[in-house]
């Protein structure tokens, strides 16, 4: 069986940018991770000064660690509010408009469909994640920076993005009302993002199962430089389960 | 070309299509008639693989819908009921992504697009959003997105639904223009679309086939008893006492009361009699008006309602009782 992706995608694609929403998210992500970077800018200089005022040991302060990861943390829980902006409409605007029959009934496999619009979701977070590329570069002339261990962290933010993208198709699939499906998708993700407080607070096996449920837990470590196995299998794990019951909900569509 | 054997589709506990049969000949154009709620579109979606069925085969083509049905898929253009459509897309661009989802080839889908445009007429809005389009025009970029690639068959859900009478009599044209090579099946409520486009008809009603011939088969097959439509200009109850009275007149009735002392009626005549004349003899003789005298064939109107009232058992009402 032939993959039949790319007409899906590309339409996909197209159509993330007919509606304003795309260009909505992108200048309101791009206003407020500008914003983020300023305030962490700030911050370490504030720091830095201080430190330098007290020990003169400014320059042992770590750029990763005093504005990279902040920065990324920050970028990371926008993406918990934008994110389902940008795939509310994968599946439900095609229920509303009956335009799914179209596609089920054109030569497409079911994963045609599902991966043709969820690879058109992440070529758009792609977008989104390289122009936060910019800020960093403003300090390149003034700091050194680890270009590895940063290029890593944002890495794992498009990671993060990448597992919010998955389970808001799947939110999508199971109404024909955008707004409940971004609802939906944003209420799983903070459902998911809160499991790390209540692990912090509690002790005990339970409290280890919920943080590594925790999509905070597991992306804490890229900013730093580390790459766990644990991590990229938890978040690719997150993806392909998602994507997974994408397909069998629209399965179950047509049985039901 | 088309074959559906027993085909049934239930949705929990309730029965959509209860084991319907037909078959559809290469180059035929086949009218599925029924009232809303038939089972016409679930029928339509089961032949184009959008619906599983719950038991019986449909093959088209050759290929089963069940196990084949990316190769059905293939050889089948589906205008769905509603004619949905992408508004924010212009018309070429829709049909170009129609023609690559098809999996016609990048150097033949300029031409395959251009063929689909010009067939429908809709090349002159092919650079305008969807959006902006008339309902006739969508009507017919519907049938664009239908037709790109040349289908083997087409199946067209209710095509004129919604239209205005000049769209409907276009997009009817359209459609028998697009018959010949290609096998089409129509599905309708309205009936005078069946005896305009169609050649074959399947009436179906609450899921069940009840009816299925050509057109003029069926009108020749239901035509029970002689019927002939006579309008008088005189007093409505001599006249129509007097034509009770003729001989081998079975029943008379009042149909129309057409104005002033006109009055039309129906006479039911025994079998293989032709009363025209006698009737015009009687009614010049009393000295009323004869105005209109003929023949009332059962239109396929009144086959359907008459088919459909049959099935669900309730007596058939008596013309103009």
């Amino acid at each position: 069986m032939k993959t039949n992706i790319a007409p899906i995608y590309f339409r996909e694609l197209k159509a993330l940018f007919y509606s304003p929403i795309a260009y909505l998210v992108l200048v309101m992500f791009w206003l407020i991770s500008g914003y983020f970077w300023g305030s962490v800018v700030m911050a370490y200089s504030n720091y830095s000064m201080e430190m330098m005022s007290r020990q003169g040991m400014a320059g042992q302060l770590k750029i990763m660690d005093y504005m990279i990861s902040p920065f990324l943390g920050n970028m990371m829980v926008t993406f918990l509010f934008v994110l389902p902006l940008v795939s509310m409409r994968a599946f439900s605007e095609e229920k509303k408009s009956g335009t799914i029959e179209l596609l089920f009934t054109y030569p497409f496999s079911d994963l045609d469909i599902v991966l043709g619009k969820y690879f058109a979701s992440l070529t758009f977070l792609a977008l989104l994640v390289a122009g936060t590329l910019i800020y960093p570069l403003t300090v390149a002339g003034l700091a050194h920076l680890q270009w590895p261990v940063m290029l890593l962290g944002f890495a794992g933010l498009t990671l993060v993005g990448a597992a919010f993208l998955a389970l808001g198709t799947l939110t999508s699939t199971f109404t024909e009302n955008q707004v409940v499906a971004a609802a939906l998708g944003f209420g799983a993700l903070l459902l998911l993002f809160v499991l790390g407080w209540v692990s912090q607070s509690g002790g005990g096996s339970f409290a280890g199962i919920l943080s590594q449920l925790s999509v905070m837990n597991h992306f804490q470590n890229f900013p730093k430089g580390l790459l766990d196995l644990k991590d990229v299998t938890y978040f690719l794990f997150f993806i392909g389960f998602c994507l997974f019951a994408t397909l069998r909900v629209l399965e179950s569509k047509k049985w039901r | 070309m088309i074959e559906v054997k027993n085909l049934v589709k239930s949705y929990g506990s309730y029965q959509a299509v209860k084991g319907v049969s037909f078959s559809v000949e290469k180059g035929e154009i086949l009218g599925l008639l029924g009232p809303n709620g038939a089972g016409k579109t679930t029928l339509m979606r089961m032949l184009t693989c959008f619906l599983p069925c719950t038991a019986g085969a449909a093959t088209v083509a050759g290929f089963d819908c069940e196990k084949q049905p990316e190769e059905v898929r293939r050889r089948i253009g589906y205008l769905p009921e509603n004619n949905p459509l992408y508004p924010d897309m212009r018309v070429r661009e829709f049909v170009a992504f129609c023609a690559q989802a098809k999996g016609i080839p990048a150097s033949k889908r300029p031409e395959a697009v251009a063929t689909a445009l010009a067939e429908t007429g809709t090349d002159v809005v092919g650079g305008k959003l969807i959006r902006q389009l008339s309902k006739g025009f969508r009507q017919r970029v519907g049938l664009a997105q239908a037709l790109v690639g040349d289908p083997e068959v087409l199946i067209l859900d209710e095509p004129t639904v919604g239209l205005d009478p000049k769209q409907i009599t276009e997009i009817r044209s359209l459609i028998r223009s697009l018959a010949g090579r290609r096998t089409l099946i129509l599905s309708t409520h309205i009936l005078p679309e069946v005896s305009a486009v169609c050649s074959r008809v399947v009436i179906i009603n609450k899921g069940l086939v009840i009816e299925s011939d050509t057109t003029a088969n069926l009108s020749r097959k239901l035509s029970k008893s002689n019927k002939i439509l006579v309008q008088v200009e005189g007093p409505k109850d001599q006249v129509l006492k007097v034509l009770r009275e003729t001989e081998k007149v079975r029943k008379a009735a009042l149909k129309d009361e057409v104005g002033g002392d006109v009055n039309s009626f129906v006479v039911e005549t025994t079998k293989d009699s032709d009363l025209r004349s006698a009737l015009a003899e009687i009614v010049i003789r009393k000295g009323w008006g004869l105005q209109e005298l003929r023949f009332v064939g059962l239109e396929l109107e009144e086959i359907f309602l008459q088919l459909v009232r049959e099935e669900g058992s309730a007596p058939i009402e008596e013309e103009a009782a």
